[in-house]
């Protein structure tokens, strides 16, 4: 006999149009945009309002296919659910191992986008000095030197594992008003941006920052790498296709909160760099690196604001704000999608297991975690190229099964049928493929370290399905029944005897 | 393997979709094959299964709901037993290892032995539970929760007022072999040889049947 999972879905989760839309651009709006846009600047120049516009296009082919997927197939897994369902064992597998590692990755990147930010933010309050001025924390042990941003990274992710491994996450109307409170901000930021045109300061809104719009000799084609780095900031809106079942209406409401927040979030980004390469200039925006749209508010931003002092203040609490949420919904992300193998027995059965105290998925919280601890380490750069890498990857992995799913069961409903199918799957693996290609070429050159790491996570897929396999087969022949060896040896470890 | 299971169900009318809505409440993945077009659209509104628009007798659209990867297929379309047995042999000849149940509309179930691995006959599930709600609705006091096998059923009785058993704790009452109470469903209690039979509420009984009659007059008097 198979054990029967007892434990009912809450059937009061019921997230509408608004909910659904906001969870995509709670996901989104976060940390791509304060984190990446100095990034992205540091290559492109004035460019960079470009590299994100086009990334928008491209990541909207794969919002056709998740749309599609989403609404047909009633699973909250996310990419690799719709994954597991058309491909076999192992292709399966590796797609849940890419995205499980990419939203690990992005983690690191959003807890490494949190703390300079933080430390800007306790800086504008004269607690501590500027960013780059803080000295190292000497460990009182090991007597060696850390720098602060890695210990509050490493303390930002440790915190937000421990809530969510202790308790099940706040519900998506929680997420709502969060994202509420992030794009306010980000419009007081564009608002006051603009308004500081004519102003006549060094600083003052200008579109002369964008003439030329290309610099540093290498001209438009700078951009695509740029794409490619910055890809993760389109990441998120595949995070509404993890909540599906909670949504109501949903094979209407999940194609509409895709494309909503898809173009929102555009828009809002255009908004943001646009102001902030308008007032800071590229140059300047590039060298403040992660801190570069809290550096560019505190130079526009009015002063003397009762309470916050500093109107720059609230952008920076922006910046802290939606980087630690935005890293609260990977860790939640990450370890749904180790949790969802697990159940699928594509990792270890405990990975897929409920704790019987605390409610969630705790060793796929726990697991996930050590790898989140782990890459902090990292540098921010190899981190976002890591994770915009392996999104990349596993996007194109979903088109493919969009197009799979049409020629293999086409009698399936399709409640949302993308439309000129086949075209933008073909273009959305086309335009991915071209971007993961510049990408790779790109970090050959610039960060070996970045692609060291991604094929050692593969190759480490690989043993793990061997290794995985090897304890699947024992108890097959056997026919005890398909539950097998996952079940029986961690429930009942008498029985076996 | 998995903990979840994967169940495709043929036919999406009342018995198949309540079905796969029960399974989905469970965290099961559930496909549905249905052939009406209206149905399909009222299913698929539902989002508790993938929906596969077609004949599910038809080798190419059984295909489609992906046997290989699924746990059970349940033939439960109104088109009598020999349609659902049909569907179920054309599954397993598709996925050897699939495990099959059938709807069917008469007969008993011995007589599908071997054929498919269970069958269902809801017709006679519902007419036993109409049978029991017009027991209670009377006030008898006895109702037939499942049988479990042809000699053994779980019964669920009613303390009278003056019966035998009535006020007395488990261990003083003389209950005949082959018969054991489960639970009390009133009080919510397990049964310990201090477990007082109150009057007026229910106990689940698991009963053998040649001592039925003597347990329903301990408790009914």
């Amino acid at each position: 006999m198979r054990l029967v999972s007892n434990e009912k879905r809450s059937p009061t989760a019921e997230l509408g149009l608004l909910d659904a839309t906001m969870i995509g651009m709670g996901a989104m709006i976060g940390a791509g945009i304060f984190v990446l846009t100095g990034l992205a600047a540091e290559i492109s120049g004035p460019a960079a309002i470009i590299v994100f516009a086009l990334n928008g296009v491209v990541t909207a082919f794969t919002g056709l296919s998740y749309a599609e997927l989403a609404a047909s197939i009633p699973k909250s897994g996310g990419g690799y659910a719709f994954v597991r369902e058309i491909f076999d064992d192992f292709a399966s597998f590796i797609m849940g191992w890419m995205l499980w590692f990419a939203y690990m990755i992005a983690g690191a990147l959003y807890a490494l986008g949190f703390a300079p930010n933080f430390i800007e933010l306790l800086h504008v309050y004269d607690l501590t000095a500027a960013p780059g001025e803080v000295g190292a924390v000497i460990i009182p042990v090991l007597g060696i030197g850390v720098p602060p941003r890695f210990i509050l990274a490493f303390v930002a992710v440790a915190g937000l594992v421990a809530l969510n491994a202790a308790s099940t996450a706040a519900s998506g109307s929680a997420e709502t008003v969060f994202t509420i409170i992030k794009v306010t901000i980000l419009v007081v930021f564009v608002a006051f941006g603009f308004l500081s045109a004519g102003g006549g300061s060094e600083t003052s809104f200008t579109f002369q920052n964008f003439d030329p719009l290309f610099t540093g000799g290498s001209g438009p084609f700078s951009i695509l790498p740029a794409m490619g780095l910055t890809f993760i900031a389109f990441e998120g809106y595949d995070l509404i296709t993890t909540v599906t079942e909670e949504v109501e209406n949903p094979r209407e409401n999940i194609p509409k909160a895709i494309f909503i927040s898809l173009a929102a979030t555009v828009v809002v980004y255009l908004l943001v760099v646009t102001v902030a390469i308008g007032t800071l200039g590229a140059t300047e925006l590039a060298a403040a690196g992660e801190a570069g749209i809290a550096e560019a508010a505190t130079s526009f931003m009015p002063e003397n604001v009762p309470i916050i002092q500093n109107g720059g203040a609230l952008i920076v609490f922006g910046a802290v704000f939606s980087t630690i949420t935005a890293l609260n919904a990977v860790v939640i992300a990450s370890s749904r999608v180790a949790f969802s193998m697990g159940r699928e027995g594509q990792l270890l059965p405990s990975v897929g297991q409920i704790h019987h105290r605390f409610g969630t998925p705790f060793v796929a919280v726990l697991l996930s975690a050590v790898v989140m601890l782990g890459s902090v380490a990292l540098p921010t750069t190899s981190a976002g190229n890591m994770s915009s890498l392996f999104f990349l990857l596993s996007f194109i992995i979903v088109n493919v099964a969009v197009i799979r799913l049409r020629r293999e069961r086409p009698a399936m409903n399709r409640p949302y049928e993308m439309p000129f199918y086949p075209a933008p799957p073909l273009i959305g693996i086309a335009l991915n493929l071209l971007l993961t290609g510049v990408l790779i070429t790109y970090l050959l050159r610039t960060d070996r370290l970045a692609i060291l790491l991604s094929v050692g996570w593969i190759a480490l897929g690989g043993i793990a399905y061997l290794g995985l396999n090897r304890y699947r087969t024992p108890s097959d022949p056997a026919e005890t029944d398909a539950d097998g060896s996952a079940t029986d040896s961690t429930m009942t470890p008498e029985g076996e005897a | 393997m998995s903990a979840d299971l994967r169940v495709v169900i043929v036919g999406g009318q009342h018995v198949g979709y309540h079905a796969a809505r029960h399974l989905s409440e469970r965290g099961h993945d559930v496909v549905i094959i249905e052939k009406d077009r209206a149905r399909v659209e009222f299913l698929s509104e539902q989002y508790d299964a993938t929906i596969i628009q077609g004949d599910g007798g038809r080798r190419a659209i059984l295909r489609q709901a992906g046997l290989d990867r699924s746990d059970v297929i349940a033939a439960l379309t109104g088109y009598g037993a020999m349609t659902n047995i049909g569907i179920c042999t054309m599954a397993t000849k598709i996925d050897s290892d699939i495990g099959t149940v059938a709807r069917i509309g008469h007969g008993e179930r011995d007589e599908y032995a071997g054929l498919v691995d269970q069958v269902v006959y809801p017709e006679m599930l519902a007419a036993r539970a109409a049978t029991n709600e017009i027991m209670h609705v009377a006030g008898r006091g006895v109702q037939t929760v499942e049988s479990v096998t042809g000699d053994l059923s779980l019964l669920e009785l009613t303390v009278a007022e003056d019966a035998p058993a009535a006020d007395r704790e488990l261990r003083d009452v003389v209950f005949p072999k082959g018969a054991v109470v489960v639970a009390g469903r009133d009080n919510n209690q397990l049964p310990g040889p201090d477990m007082v039979l109150e009057p007026g509420y229910r106990y689940l009984v698991a009963v053998k049947a040649n001592v039925s009659d003597e347990v329903v007059q301990l408790f009914r008097g």
